[in-house]
């Protein structure tokens, strides 16, 4: 089922380039699956179903978003070893051991898409340099403290040791000589931020955390607090109490570019 | 994506002899523009960025908002660096107003005189009385929505022109935390319609403000002063990057040049010529064309005469408190910021900083909350997604704090790291002072309190800055300013300076309501200037 999920929405554009996907009338179907590993509250809910397609996507959006699901960018900023490591990375950063690989949402892809482009988030901090090139030297300080702790390169890891890596380089004081003129912290967030960007862009994740997705031209009616409009995600099974967060006094540095909030 | 050719502006008739040419189409410089072209004048106003077509430029799409930013390089430095895109910057006509988030809040009278008030930062060469009535007919222009009854500040003349919005689950909850403590709120006054309005549908709270709005109703300078100066013949020419200001041999300003996107990737360099010059490029860019400009009569920068230019850059403190809550919340739905409360907004001798700040409710999408999440929980791997399957149940709001005016916060170029453009590029140096530390400590503690009161668990909080202001201050002495009370900078006599650059002090309010009623204040003085003495 979930094969054909992605098979099907393949063949929505097959042949096509980039930016000139099909755009249906009708919703693709079947569509990603919302995974989760069982724990998503909301496994019924489909953010691509016939009436929300009908009425919250409009074309548009529609074509924005079956282009970026279904034309993953190929390689081409990376290396093939500097990719590696960033895929093995990302698949620590946002797991998804419990979607098949057919089916996991392209983190790395975006990431090398937008340092092929040139278009960065406008800015770096001083003692930092451009993204393109922090990525380059990020990623072999990321095999660098890899070797210093475990003899090995990153990719080549048990995930628990890719942790423990990346846990290092969070810090901001991981060991190797890259990170003498590289701010490890700077990079972690840099990283933590694509990633976010990339896997949070896809209707797969959107499904599982009961995101309503696109909303134009409907919009909402019921505002209210508990109050949903019938075309919003149910909540079938709440998250179970022992994975929600318990609370913490931690405070965060800023939130890295992504918009104001007010 | 890019602005729609068909559409565009510059396939309009072309103006070849401009008395006013404006650089930038954002909250101010789109009311000039409209304000002035209505009084006569020939208008041509510069945009770096595309004319937009909202009904086809803006999807419904988190990730897509990027193509809003400006992204042209920059650096950040200081002890406290800012972000320096998304939230702080825009590129395209109505600058950041079409991603704003709509908060359409005056400043306090007290605010325009803070040295007298309190003995820190310094007071504007305007009252709240001077501007008060350009704020009402700014308020007018975009149709703000807002409360019958309005708790703070002046007592208002008139109504606002719009009913109020319903509150969606965040403002509930702001409301049931801040009663439970007796902390007095007020729903926002908001520039997105209500109800009709000329041509536009009311809004559908489909909650994609930040993102560009689809349906029109948001207020933004885009569809509301934009089409109207065009209608009366004001050329709006996008994809103009204007790099340097050139002057006569009188030292008067004589024309722009800028580099127009050719429409393959490259630029044509070309030069307007016109008889007054303003420049709405905003807190970075304004003064970087400015510094940039420098020439024999000035070289250290224009209208940099006193080395004021670039220096006193102010941004709110904007950090935001989130918690869970055992209710469905859903943060994505409708405006963000529908309730707010400037219970804390004036000083108070009790307070171990002086000045305040406002309250209010923000709704962050996916993205943006995973990106919070991570840094202000330090948060990643299976406990980011599943944390992130709660999303639905959080709910949360922010600071907007005052901050205040300091020389060393600065914007200054880097003449050996150059953009696409071959200009050097700005460098933003920023850090906090004490009282605003103070203030930061102070005010997360009132929120958590809110939250705690409203039922929340799990709380956390996020360090984040918004609203640049400042940078080329107005005065009323040419040795402590850039520009005079009506934004006319003090060394070039046609050289105006019109944005959010000019902020004195950055008040506890989003600026954009100000900033469009300085800018309406100034199109009324060239026009009657125009008319008594000519240009």
């Amino acid at each position: 089922m979930a094969i054909r999920a992605a098979a099907a929405i393949r063949r929505l554009i097959e042949g096509r380039k980039p930016g000139e996907a099909s755009v249906p009338a009708d919703s693709p179907s079947p569509h990603p699956p919302a995974g989760g590993g069982g724990r998503t509250p909301y496994p019924e809910y489909d953010v691509m179903a016939p009436d929300k397609w009908a009425h919250d996507w409009d074309e548009k959006t529609r074509r924005l978003v079956l282009d970026r699901i279904v034309n993953v960018p190929e390689r081409s900023f990376f290396s093939e070893g500097e990719f590696a490591t960033l895929e093995a990375t990302c698949s620590r950063l946002l797991p998804q051991a419990d979607r098949p690989p057919e089916l996991r949402i392209p983190i790395a892809p975006y990431i090398d898409q937008r340092l092929a482009s040139g278009r960065g988030n406008g800015y770096r901090y001083e003692g930092m340099p451009w993204d393109d090139e922090a990525y380059r030297r990020g990623l072999a300080g990321i095999d660098e403290t890899s070797h210093a702790m475990f003899e090995k390169g990153f990719a080549e890891l048990e995930g628990g040791q890719q942790d423990e890596v990346l846990a290092a380089v969070e810090d901001g004081d991981p060991t190797g000589a890259t990170w003498k003129d590289l701010p490890a912290k700077r990079f972690f967030k840099l990283l933590m931020q694509d990633v976010a960007e990339s896997y949070y862009s896809h209707p797969a994740a959107w499904n599982e955390i009961g995101f309503q997705g696109p909303a134009s031209p409907r919009g909402h009616v019921r505002l209210a607090l508990d109050k949903l409009d019938p075309w919003e995600a149910e909540e079938t099974q709440p998250l179970p109490r022992e994975h929600r967060e318990v609370p913490e006094e931690q405070h965060g540095a800023a939130s890295g570019q992504g918009g104001a909030t007010h | 994506m890019s602005g729609h050719k068909g559409m565009d502006s510059t396939s309009h008739k072309r103006i070849e002899d401009p008395d006013v040419l404006i650089i930038g189409t954002g909250a101010a410089g789109g009311v000039l523009a409209k304000e002035l072209a209505e009084a006569g004048l020939k208008v041509v106003a510069l945009e770096a960025g595309p004319h937009w077509v909202p009904e086809l430029d803006f999807v419904s799409d988190e990730k897509a908002a990027n193509q809003l930013y400006w992204t042209d390089r920059r650096i950040t430095g200081g002890d406290d660096p800012i972000e320096l895109a998304g939230n702080v910057t825009g590129k395209g006509v109505g600058g950041s107003t079409v991603h704003y988030t709509m908060v359409a809040l005056r400043m306090h009278a007290e605010d325009f005189r803070t040295r007298s008030v309190d003995g820190v930062g310094e007071d504007w060469p305007v009252t709240y009385e001077a501007l008060e009535p350009y704020y009402e007919e700014v308020e007018r222009a975009l149709g703000i929505s807002g409360p019958v009854r309005w708790p703070w500040g002046p007592k208002r003349r008139g109504p606002y022109p719009y009913r109020e919005h319903p509150l969606n689950a965040t403002a509930d909850l702001f409301v049931r935390g801040c009663e439970q403590l007796g902390v007095n709120w007020a729903p926002a006054p908001l520039a997105t319609i209500s109800a009709p309005k000329d041509d536009r549908h009311p809004c559908v709270y489909r909650g994609y403000c930040n993102f560009g709005c689809s349906t029109n109703a948001k207020s933004s300078i885009l569809v509301t002063y934009i089409p109207k100066a065009m209608k009366v013949g004001a050329e709006i020419r996008a994809g103009c990057m204007a790099s340097r200001i050139n002057l006569d041999d009188r030292g008067r300003a004589k024309s722009v040049s800028y580099f127009r996107a050719n429409g393959d990737g490259g630029y044509i360099e070309e030069e307007q010529r016109a008889r007054l010059i303003i420049v709405s490029g905003y807190s970075i860019e304004t003064p970087r064309l400015l510094l940039n400009s420098a020439c024999p009569q000035f070289p250290d920068g224009l209208a940099n005469s006193r080395g004021l230019v670039g220096t006193h850059l102010m941004i709110h403190s904007s950090n935001n408190v989130f918690g869970r809550f055992d209710e469905s919340v859903r943060q994505y739905k409708a405006p963000p910021g529908l309730a707010l409360s400037q219970h804390y907004y004036d000083t108070d001798p009790s307070n171990d900083y002086v000045r305040g700040y406002t309250i209010e409710c923000v709704g962050p999408f996916p993205i943006q909350f995973a990106k919070m999440a991570s840094s202000g929980k330090r948060m990643w791997g299976e406990r980011l997604r599943t944390f992130m399957m709660d999303y639905n149940h959080y709910a949360g709001w922010g600071l907007n704090g005052e901050c205040l005016p300091y020389a060393h916060n600065t914007v200054t170029v880097v003449p050996e790291e150059k953009d696409q453009y071959g200009l050097p590029i700005p460098k933003v140096t920023f850090s906090w002072g004490e009282n605003e530390k103070r203030m930061i400590e102070a005010g997360v503690a009132k929120m958590r309190e809110i939250l705690v009161a409203a039922g929340a668990e799990s709380i956390f909080s996020v360090e984040d800055t918004a609203h640049l202001m400042g940078g080329c201050r107005m005065g009323s002495d040419p040795e402590t300013s850039v520009v005079d009370q009506w934004c006319r900078s003090w060394d070039v006599p046609n050289l105006f300076v019109c944005d959010g650059s000019v902020f004195v002090t950055s008040s506890g309010v989003n600026p954009s309501l100000t900033i469009q009623a300085i800018a309406a204040r100034t199109a009324d003085y060239i026009t009657e200037t125009a008319k008594r003495r000519g240009l």
